[in-house]
């Protein structure tokens, strides 16, 4: 699935159907899997396009719910104002660490951007007007100007408006100029270079780009739960991130998105039946790796 | 500030950066032959200290219980890279990260599976609980100051094995390159197999020195292991000097940052960037020196 309307019809079925299911529970489970969706689909941009793995963008989730925790903890309920802010600082942190990341590549970008996010977890733990290693919750939900207050059930349907969007800038940037350069900087950075073309600036505005999304996402999530804690910019939270896009599959529009509905819903389903959940994620995950060819080669065969 | 603590906190700064360069040895040793990064490292740091726990409250011999959490942690290392690590080589390294990150997610449930969530006790061995004068009216713990004693003899050991050996020689050949030496003869698998198990060791050793320092936890090698990940981009990843240097330069630099940091910009502000601080040095070996300062031209592609 690379085109992005099919993509945004797939999302708003699965969430008609969760309307008619209606389900409060439910809901909430795929509120927070279309806000874990926006920030899989920022991790896979950087990977599918720059060819960066980035093992550090739960610090930019967390910066996101941060801002926009602590700007509502301020009284502010304004949804727009709250999230743009978010963004905004995402965007910053992004530009800035980011300068710094891509003077790197591959292992060495990973485990900078592991490092960073580190430096995130730590910061806000150290945070102690705001619950330091506890976190901080809220009171009230966000509102939007026109529509008034936005209670849990509705952030379904805020967040898969989001989603959407952001599928749509996914796809946007795929097919922009910007992609292609990044993309040629991804394969072929001598040839670039001998055309005289400078691909870090391009390189460092995807960067910025994914982790404006992340953090965008990361306020959502804060107003989905209420809730924002240091443990959002945890590297599991990292890892897990990249978990949903190497299951989801790299390249593929749609990847990302299933990978995190996949994910976030097994987590619930799996985390209730067995504590024992992260071992047999984890477990899935080196079996996904060890025997990734081989089960292609078998699908191939299988294929008629 | 007084002179006596800041002798102190140096003393804990290097001890600190010691035990981080056991754990950093291995990181920056599997990344400079084996071209990956082990997540996992952390878990073996783990598994030492919970080896020697389990060990110690069955024999109530500390010295048997160092010895088997050793050899424990090598064999498991060397199963590790049997059955996983080894098929990774040929991957890119977003799997490479990935694979090492599952088998930390396995290691970390299997240990709450097998001791639980409650951190384990580790008992010190009596002869070492007791102070030491460094110097008149300063006492520091004898258990510490033998923890820096023992990297140090290591680290030398370590140097000689690294530089004056036949193995040695083939662990710096395989780091330059690869192929060259297989084409050689040389059994480049098993070099990888003997460098993996090796810094398995130390590892494991780090979590058995910290044991009794630290709690013994599950994941209790986790934040360790990110740190030792900036000791090697500020090292240099692959540079065994560079590394032991950087280790010391920031434990030094953590240890100083959290005791005196809150002092002068007050608790709050203070705190979060002394937890930073780490990082901070990082960004700036960046910002001067992307290959880190003893790293080689190209050691950042």
């Amino acid at each position: 699935m690379n085109r992005p309307e099919r993509v945004a019809v797939a999302i708003i079925v699965a969430i008609a159907i969760t309307f008619l299911i209606g389900d409060p529970y439910f809901s909430r489970i795929v509120a927070k899997a279309c806000v874990f969706a926006m920030a899989a689909i920022a991790v896979e941009l950087l990977i599918s396009q720059c060819g960066l793995a980035s093992f550090g963008h739960a610090g930019f989730f967390a910066a996101g719910g941060y801002t926009a925790g602590i700007l509502a903890l301020q009284g502010i309920t304004d949804a727009l104002l709250l999230w743009g802010a978010a963004a905004g600082v995402g965007a910053l942190a992004g530009a800035i660490l980011g300068s710094l990341c891509l003077r790197t590549r591959g292992l060495y970008f990973l485990m900078i951007t592991l490092a960073f996010g580190q430096m995130t977890y730590l910061g806000l733990q150290g945070l102690r007007q705001y619950g330091g290693d506890d976190g901080f919750r809220l009171r009230h939900g966000v509102a939007l100007p026109l529509l008034g207050a936005i209670g849990t059930s509705d952030m379904l349907l805020v967040s898969a408006i989001v989603l959407i969007a952001i599928v749509g800038l996914s796809a946007y940037l795929r097919r922009a100029r910007i992609g292609a350069l990044v993309r040629a900087a991804r394969d072929q950075p001598r040839r670039l270079a001998s055309l005289g073309i400078d691909a870090r600036p391009y390189n460092l505005v995807m960067f910025t780009i994914s982790a404006a999304i992340t953090a965008l996402a990361g306020a959502l999530n804060v107003a989905l739960v209420l809730y924002a804690s240091p443990e959002l910019s945890s590297w599991f939270l990292s890892g897990n991130l990249l978990i949903m896009v190497i299951f989801g599959g790299i390249g593929p529009l749609a990847g990302p998105v299933l990978g995190a509905a996949a994910m976030i819903g097994l987590e619930e389903v799996l985390s209730v039946a067995t504590e024992r959940w992260p071992f047999f994620l984890g477990l899935a995950v080196v079996l996904r790796v060890l025997l990734g060819d081989e089960l292609k080669r078998i699908a191939a065969l299988v294929k008629p | 500030m007084s002179w006596p603590l800041l002798i102190e906190q140096t003393f804990n700064g290097v001890q600190f950066g010691l035990v981080l360069f056991l754990l950093a040895v291995g990181v920056t040793l599997v990344f400079g032959v084996m071209n990956t990064v082990n997540l996992a490292h952390g878990s073996l740091l783990m598994t030492g200290g919970y080896l020697l726990a389990e060990a110690q409250s069955r024999t109530g011999s500390w010295l048997l219980a160092v010895v088997v959490a050793l050899v424990g942690v090598a064999v498991l290392g060397y199963l590790v890279e049997r059955l996983v690590v080894r098929r990774l080589y040929a991957k890119n390294h977003l799997e490479q990260v990935l694979a090492t990150f599952g088998l930390l997610l396995c290691f970390n449930e299997t240990v709450v599976w097998i001791w639980g969530r409650e951190p384990v006790p580790v008992q010190l061995p009596r002869m070492l609980g007791g102070h030491v004068e460094l110097l008149p009216e300063v006492p520091y713990p004898t258990y510490r100051l033998v923890v820096s004693l023992v990297v140090l003899c290591v680290a030398v050991a370590l140097w000689f094995l690294i530089a004056r050996t036949r193995i040695g020689m083939l662990i710096r050949a395989g780091a330059e390159r690869r192929q060259l030496v297989e084409a050689l003869g040389v059994n480049i698998g098993l070099v990888c197999a003997v460098v993996f198990a090796l810094g398995a060791v130390l590892a494991g050793l780090g979590g058995v020195l910290l044991g009794p320092l630290l709690t013994v936890q599950p994941g209790m090698g986790d934040p360790l292991l990110i740190l030792a990940l900036a000791v090697v981009i500020v090292g240099g990843a692959g540079s065994i000097g560079g590394t032991f240097v950087a280790s010391l330069v920031l434990g030094i630099a953590d240890t100083y940052a959290r005791t005196l940091l809150p002092l002068i910009l007050g608790g709050g502000a203070g705190r979060s960037i002394a937890a930073m601080a780490v990082y901070l040095l990082m960004a700036l070996t960046l910002i001067f020196k992307p290959t880190g300062i003893f790293g080689r031209a190209g050691g950042a592609e």
